[in-house]
């Protein structure tokens, strides 16, 4: 638990702010000139980590485009004959297109419910409070941040198959909700614990009902927390691989992480549509990065700190 | 007419029903498995009746901690822990500092750049990876050009006491970034003036980072360590999807184990106890933080 305390303060600054930049540059007014040498061999080493990134990104890329023949003659040569049947064959046949579907639900749905559920419980916590059965349920939500997936999948699963909900939507979106209700539900709590008891007493005496003000007040004053959890659930969502390998089973439910394993694991060997079907699970988050690069790095950090 | 109620039963009412639906979900998926886990890794799982009959005792954990794989699998597992304590975690302090003191200019985009492998799945990086390493591959390729052997291919991977040693180039590849930032986030926290006052002193670049920050971030370090650690007992999909644990077990870390024998053996019992192991490991590890951060008051990640 001590680690998402931590977390919590450091979130609003993980990310580096060109305005700190300034700032510390007046407060120091260092000069920025180290000596040539250390320049040099930072430099280099930023170059070739920046090169170890990019370049395996960019052979995948461009590999996704040669036809079988010039995939098998020559690994690292660039396509002559670029083709897009590589793409085409892993969205027929790869269900690449499903599968990002079923990712899209997934993620969606979870993370929708999952801050309607973070937020009515923090609330209730914070502002309805109960003295002895509020602190006995919140350190109950807590203890969740312990347990690993590994730790409750055996039972889960043979839970969902006498139920039936094994390889369905549902039974893998209650999962995905439960699993992140811990964490959500400290930063809503957190946040909404700073939020003035008077409002919430002068709206009461105004007439408004706990539900009024739970939606009218609470719910955007709490926009920026509700961000975070939903920047965190939703990478965590996308990129989730343990619990729906095992709780899905057909192309009709599985997500593209499961997908993408299926058709690309170490036991197939139709290269070219393989590597296609990776830029397809890759290419998504890209673009979210690229456009929401500040946000990604600070949930990624903090749903992986926990 | 206006339905109205009383405003004790009105604090009741919306409090049981704003608790009860995730509380329900929150036992349903988490609290009862994770007691039936415990339940299960105490009894024999019958798979083909299914029902579970106490009695077994310590049997499961007996077998497991006289079980070669499973100290094997622990093997890899600190190996996994190792690479991120002495790898991920000073290359991404070094970098941090790098960019801190701003030894070079376009950092925001160095930064993405480092992090970028962060967003990408882990699945995704494994399965990048393993074509990397294929055949086909663009390292494959390259050495086959160093060592101008066109039928050259990457036998690393079957030589059991080397076999880690992609896996953990391809974590420092992915997660050097994520420490950098984490590192990043603290050194712009720490008060200018402390690098200024060495710097009026006469304290050279080296002894700035090696007496004065380094001192400083202690606690960071130490408490991003554990988190590495306990990060190392939960990982799955990288390793799953670049060698499914083998050749054999040579890969296999703890949670590959305990996958193996839940879902593949359908050794339900003896795959709760690998379970239960793991949780308590990181359940130490957790309360080891606690316990140093009460030591370095003050200390924040």
């Amino acid at each position: 638990m001590s680690e998402v305390i931590l977390n919590k303060e450091n979130m609003s600054d993980v990310v580096l702010t060109e305005k700190k930049e300034q700032k510390m540059n007046k407060n120091v007014k260092e000069k920025p000139v180290k000596g040539v040498f250390s320049k040099v061999i930072f430099y280099t080493v930023f170059i070739i980590f920046t090169g170890l990134t990019i370049l395996p990104l960019v052979w995948l890329g461009y590999s996704s485009f040669k036809p079988k023949i010039e995939i098998w003659r020559h690994g690292l040569a660039l396509p002559k004959n670029p083709t897009i049947q590589n793409y085409i064959g892993a969205w027929r046949i790869g269900h690449m297109g499903q599968y990002m579907i079923n990712s899209f639900i997934y993620t969606t749905v979870s993370t929708g419910v999952l801050i309607i559920f973070c937020m009515m419980v923090a609330f209730a916590f914070t502002k309805i409070k109960y003295k002895i059965i509020t602190p006995i349920l919140y350190y109950t939500f807590l203890m969740g941040l312990l347990i690993t997936i590994q730790a409750i999948i055996v039972p889960l699963f043979i839970f969902e198959i006498r139920v039936g909900l094994l390889d369905t939507y549902l039974g893998l979106i209650i999962a995905y909700i439960a699993i992140q209700l811990p964490l959500s539900i400290y930063l809503a709590t957190e946040y909404v614990k700073g939020i003035p008891d008077s409002i919430i007493e002068s709206a009461k005496i105004d007439g408004a009902s706990y539900f009024q003000i739970f939606l009218k007040i609470i719910f955007p004053m709490c926009k920026p927390v509700i961000a975070t959890i939903a920047i965190i659930a939703i990478l965590f969502y996308w990129n989730e691989f343990f619990l729906a390998y095992i709780l899905t089973s057909s192309h009709a439910t599985r997500p593209l992480s499961v997908g993408v394993y299926m058709f690309s694991g170490p036991l197939a060997i139709e290269y070219g549509l393989q590597l296609a079907a990776l830029v397809i699970a890759f290419l998504p988050i890209l673009v979210v990065y690229m456009i929401f690069h500040k946000q990604v790095t600070k949930g990624l950090v903090a749903g992986a700190i926990k | 007419m206006k339905f109205t109620i009383s405003e004790k039963s009105e604090k009741a009412l919306t409090y049981t029903l704003f608790v009860l639906p995730p509380l329900f979900l929150f036992i349903l998926v988490i609290g009862y498995p994770i007691l039936k886990s415990l339940y299960l890794s105490f009894t024999d799982y019958n798979i083909v009746k299914n029902e579970a009959v106490w009695g077994a005792g310590f049997k499961w954990y007996v077998k497991m901690f006289k079980h070669r794989d499973f100290w094997w699998a622990l093997r890899n597992t600190f190996i996994v822990a190792g690479v991120s304590v002495f790898g991920q975690i000073p290359i991404g302090f070094v970098l941090a500092y790098a960019l801190h003191r701003k030894f070079v200019r376009f950092r925001g985009f160095f930064q993405g750049m480092v992090f970028l492998p962060v967003t990408i799945s882990m699945i995704v990086v494994g399965l990048l990876w393993l074509k990397m390493f294929s055949p086909v591959g663009a390292i494959t390729s390259l050495l086959r050009i160093i060592k101008d052997d066109p039928r050259y291919t990457i036998g690393i991977f079957l030589n059991k006491t080397w076999a880690m040693l992609p896996i953990g180039f391809v974590l420092l590849w992915q997660w050097t970034g994520f420490y950098m930032v984490i590192f990043l986030a603290n050194l712009q926290k720490l008060d200018p003036s402390i690098i200024e006052a060495a710097m009026i002193d006469g304290a050279s670049e080296a002894q700035i980072f090696l007496k004065v920050i380094l001192p400083l971030l202690a606690g960071t370090i130490v408490i991003s360590s554990i988190i590495a650690m306990a990060g190392s007992f939960k990982g799955f999909a990288l390793i799953w999807a670049l060698t499914r644990g083998g050749p054999v077990n040579f890969t296999e870390v703890i949670t590959i184990y305990m996958y193996r024998y839940a879902f593949q053996y359908q050794k339900y019992d003896f795959g709760c106890a690998i379970s239960i192991v793991i949780v308590a490991i990181c359940i130490l590890l957790v309360m080891l933080t606690q316990f140093i951060k009460r030591k370095l008051v003050g200390e924040e990640l």
